[in-house]
């Protein structure tokens, strides 16, 4: 193999491991996929380090030659049916080596295609609130409360990105419409209790899930990906109660 | 605990899921099995905390459930097990808890937010060790059954 053809190897290797730290995969799964995917296009001896947004890569060929690539990951937003197409195309790679203008192909078609279910989006939203504020003990209004809540969060969401995509500040608007609006069904008598109804809301965004992951990535040797997720998860579990008590107070001192 | 109140855990447990597994993009052919995974998980617990009384033993039985859970359906669909496995302990993960702690520090309660941080850090520890555990485990046997069938 040429060096123009490794490199090209390379560039699409990191494309996928691009995309799936992009869409929440584990750290480990990157830098396995990369060796993976290099391995099947003939370069046996590749060295791969990743954190959460970071991956590089170096890649040994014959002679002393060596190929270095980097890339920088900004933003992570979780969408598993990306990693299964994503883990599936490394699949094929390593079963019916495909060249890199297929593999590219692949990658254009996978990145393309929009979530069938961002329709769906919102509902999911309700139900993930209605379903929490059930079942951390809240009655029959808090559940439409928090249905209504949360169905209305996940466009204020979207709105807020649009204007920020810093993950704290996003978390900081939120949570503090959300504080309000949970206040707001319980004045009109809708809801009945504001901390069971808002649980269910907060279940959408705490990041709960990264928190035990943060520890698990931890368990299995990536220690700076787990303190990076560790760190992450604590800040904005701060400052979504930041902006719940926020709401609260604010509302308390106007009555 | 009454009857009814544990059949609508486990309701509202799985619906829970369902909703996340929405929310994190799975593939819709998977949402119902996706979504079952919490019903199994939270059977775990909650049989393990009834049998020791202990939280964080039944939290690292139950995470070990959904990650047995996660590693079987992954088998069968040929699809990475990671999305069976994070949807099936959403009914476990700490989030309230860790909701809780940080807002009793946000509002000066130190001693109780202390003891919330340290129960969600001890709680998210078990239930790391329970899904690593177990898929460690299960990807040998599985490695070993997979060469003894080539070989």
């Amino acid at each position: 193999m040429n060096r123009e053809e490794a490199e090209e190897y390379l560039y699409c290797a990191l494309d996928i491991g691009q995309l799936l730290l992009a869409s929440g995969a584990e750290v480990n799964r990157v830098e396995d996929t990369i060796s993976r995917v290099m391995a099947a296009a003939g370069v046996p001896k590749v060295e791969v380090f990743s954190i959460t947004s970071n991956i590089t890569v170096t890649a040994h060929l014959d002679g002393f030659q060596t190929l270095t690539q980097m890339r920088r990951v900004y933003a992570i937003r979780t969408n598993m049916r990306r990693i299964e197409e994503l883990n599936q195309l490394s699949r094929d790679i390593c079963a019916k080596k495909l060249k890199p203008e297929e593999i590219r192909d692949r990658i254009e078609q996978i990145q393309e295609e929009k979530p069938a279910n961002s329709c769906l989006l919102p509902i999911g939203y309700a139900i993930v609130s209605g379903a929490f504020a059930l079942f951390f003990g809240g009655d029959l209004n808090d559940f439409a409360a928090s249905v209504l809540i949360g169905f209305l969060l996940c466009y204020i969401e979207r709105l807020i990105s649009r204007f920020t995509d810093n993950i704290l500040m996003t978390a900081l608007i939120w949570s503090t419409i959300g504080g309000f609006l949970a206040q707001l069904t319980v004045l009109s008598g809708l809801g009945h209790h504001a901390d069971l109804i808002s649980i269910g809301n907060i279940m959408l965004f705490i990041p709960g899930i990264a928190f035990t992951n943060s520890i698990r990535d931890m368990f299995v040797g990536d220690t700076i990906t787990g303190l990076i997720r560790f760190m992450e998860s604590i800040l904005l579990a701060g400052i979504i109660a930041v902006g719940f008590t926020l709401a609260g107070r604010i509302l308390a001192g106007l009555l | 605990m009454e009857v009814w109140k544990i059949v609508l855990q486990f309701v509202t447990a799985v619906a829970g899921c369902f909703g996340f597994a929405i929310v994190f993009h799975v593939g819709c052919n998977e949402w119902l099995v996706a979504s079952f995974g919490g019903a199994v998980s939270w059977a775990a617990y909650l049989l393990m905390l009834s049998a020791s009384g202990n939280d964080y033993v039944a939290a690292f039985v139950g995470s070990a459930a959904s990650a047995f859970y996660g590693e079987m359906i992954a088998r069968k669909v040929r699809a990475p097990a990671t999305v069976f496995t994070v949807i099936a302990f959403v009914p476990l993960i700490p989030g309230a808890s860790l909701y809780r702690a940080a807002d009793a520090l946000m509002n000066g309660h130190s001693e109780e937010g202390r003891r919330l941080a340290v129960y969600t850090l001890a709680f998210a520890a078990c239930m790391s060790a329970g899904v690593v555990v177990t898929t460690l485990i299960l990807r040998k046997m599985g490695k070993v059954r997979a060469g003894r069938i080539s070989g």
